[in-house]
């Protein structure tokens, strides 16, 4: 009874210490963003002069106010929407029907067609040939065409989406086609409906790669009237912040210092809508994961 | 012949003729493979044919098939050179130090998670933890600058404000790996927990009652039961990490990088960014480029072997 009793003020002191290591890890990851919200609605001045400013004595919505006005913020706002909206459909109309296709195992030149797939996962030609490729032979330099369409299949999503498909049972299927329904109807009206949480999970993935891409951007755009907001972000932050290490000039410095609350209300504002959509579902990619996972 | 199973579900031969019945059956399974196929052929296999150019001394006004045959001199080239071999063992470098100091956090948070009682208290840690994972690396960056640079960084300031010197941790090598380390586990610890708390959900509540009977305590229930669960897909990730160890975090390191640090952090996807898109010197960069894919090739093929003796489950 005695060892009971000390077992269960163990066990406690445990979970005190537990919720506590916790609450560290989620105040570690949080840091950053409230950080970053943080100098986004304070004045220069207390930026300057408060080294933690964890809440902004003064709130101010100044620098969101200048991104508003800034057409090449709203603009590169709105390439980021065409990109993403474009490219999500795009990579889910290939990755869905693709993805159909190679869960019927009894197709004829099956064993092909798969290896044909997987073989890109072994090997891939490399930045060099794929820029040669986009900007030469297909030529789409400075296109956004550049930018959409390299990414359109993710083998390893179309294998994880192909395994989800496996898990229906084919007697559904087996049934609409005694009815006369062909393939496209039947991927269409059945398997899409009742694999609504795997396609949800995908499209948010797929959201969330269009919506953070600048590479393409970097390799394929020149025009500054392209730019995602990725891109446009890099361009704030990562050119001024190397220039600033190098320590190149006094003004460039205060430039960059006077900028920054700028800087971090575009990150504000591009962070925004996902954290603002992957919350409600959660449920939902946990679960697209877990059948990744089980398919192992 | 093959076997197949046909509509009605009972098991049929078919020759030639039914052969092409069957194909004529599935007429819209190909037509919906097509596009997919399509695009990987011109995106994967079309570049796959492209790797010719570092056998050749490409211009890009010629095209692939009218310039020079260069044979294996890029290859040599960049075997004999100082800067290939350091990129390269940077990459490695920077890769195994990733593994060692972050593929054992999410095991340890998956567990500790896994302990937490308050299934609402679980839920909102989890979805705090889940959230870098979805901000880009352009984002993680401007965050590093505005906690550790030296221009009016958090830390710095907290230095100055307590009369010290402010210290400019993005130039500093060690200080630099630390940032560079450190926000790797920052954005995919959290993540990372997802796949083993999913292992840890599957355990039989049957088993865990059972050691209760046999008095065994919380710690032991974790040492004989929850890591054993997990080992499976503890091996099967420390594997395929291994396998793609060419892949050091183009996306991280290119836009953390300075040209103050570069030297300690390029790896060799940002090298070959530098050779052929920056310099232009594409036949050079692609054999730089080629061989870190062969080599990426074979350790996929090891490891993919390696899985299917140990685990008896292929990867692929």
């Amino acid at each position: 009874m005695k060892r009971r009793t000390s077992e269960s003020t163990y066990s406690k002191i445990f979970d005190a210490f537990n919720i506590f290591l916790m609450l560290i890890f989620c105040f570690l990851t949080l840091y950053p963003f409230w950080n970053i919200i943080a100098i986004s609605f304070a004045t220069y001045s207390e930026y300057l002069s408060n080294p933690l400013l964890l809440f902004p004595k003064k709130v101010v919505f100044d620098n969101y106010i200048y991104l508003m006005s800034d057409d090449t913020f709203i603009r590169s706002a709105l390439v980021t929407v065409f990109v993403t909206v474009v490219g999500v459909l795009y990579n889910m109309l290939l990755n869905v029907t693709a993805a159909y296709g190679l869960s019927k195992k009894n197709l004829p030149g099956y064993n092909a067609i798969w290896g044909y797939v997987i073989f890109t996962m072994f090997f891939s030609g490399g930045l060099i040939p794929s820029f040669i490729l986009v900007a030469k032979w297909l030529g789409l330099m400075g296109s956004i065409w550049a930018v959409i369409l390299p990414y359109g299949v993710n083998v390893f999503n179309m294998i994880v989406l192909k395994s989800f498909f496996d898990t229906i049972p084919s007697s559904l299927e087996e049934s609409a086609k005694i009815d006369g329904a062909n393939d496209i109807l039947i991927l269409v009206k059945i398997i899409i409906p009742i694999s609504m949480p795997a396609i949800a999970t995908f499209i948010l993935f797929f959201s969330v790669d269009r919506w953070n891409e600048w590479f393409n951007v970097m390799l394929y755009i020149q025009d500054a009237k392209k730019y995602t907001l990725q891109f446009l972000l890099r361009q704030m932050i990562v050119r001024s912040a190397t220039q600033v290490t190098q320590g190149v000039s006094q003004a460039a410095v205060e430039e960059y210092r006077f900028m920054i609350g700028i800087k971090m209300a575009a990150i504000v504002l591009a962070t925004l809508p996902i954290i603002c959509v992957y919350p409600f579902l959660q449920k939902h990619f946990v679960k697209g994961i877990m059948i990744g996972a089980i398919k192992g | 012949m093959r076997i197949v199973r046909s509509l009605e579900g009972s098991e049929i031969s078919y020759g030639n003729r039914n052969l092409a019945r069957t194909i004529w059956r599935n007429r819209y399974v190909y037509l919906l493979l097509i596009p997919g196929l399509l695009h990987i052929f011109i995106f994967s296999y079309i570049p796959m044919y492209g790797v010719l150019l570092a056998f050749k001394d490409f211009s890009i006004t010629r095209g692939i098939l009218a310039s020079p045959w260069a044979g294996l001199k890029h290859f040599e080239r960049a075997l004999g050179f100082g800067k290939f071999w350091q990129v390269f063992f940077n990459t490695l470098k920077i890769s195994f130090g990733k593994i060692a100091i972050g593929f054992w956090v999410p095991i340890v948070l998956a567990l500790l998670l896994n302990e937490l009682k308050n299934r609402l208290f679980k839920r909102v840690v989890q979805t705090i933890i889940y959230l870098p994972h979805f901000i880009s690396w352009v984002i993680v960056y401007g965050m590093v600058v505005s906690i550790f640079s030296a221009e009016g960084g958090v830390i710095n300031k907290l230095i100055t404000y307590f009369g010290g010197e402010p210290v400019n941790f993005l130039i500093e090598p060690g200080a630099f790996m630390g940032i560079i380390y450190g926000s790797e586990v920052w954005k995919g610890a959290g993540w990372g927990t997802i796949i083993y708390l999913a292992a840890l959900s599957g355990i039989d509540q049957e088993l865990i009652d059972a050691a209760i009977v046999d008095g065994a305590n919380r710690f032991q229930r974790v040492i004989h039961i929850n890591i054993p669960s997990i080992m499976h897909t503890v091996i099967i990730l420390f594997i395929l990490r291994i396998g793609g160890i060419m892949n050091a975090g183009f996306d991280q390191i290119f836009n953390f990088m300075n040209p103050v640090v570069s030297r300690y952090v390029d790896i060799i996807d940002t090298y070959v960014y530098q050779l052929g898109l920056v310099q232009s010197n594409y036949s050079f960069a692609a054999a730089v480029g080629l061989f870190k894919s062969v080599l990426a090739c074979a350790l996929l093929l090891l490891v993919n072997f390696l899985s299917k003796k140990f685990t008896e489950s292929s990867i692929f």
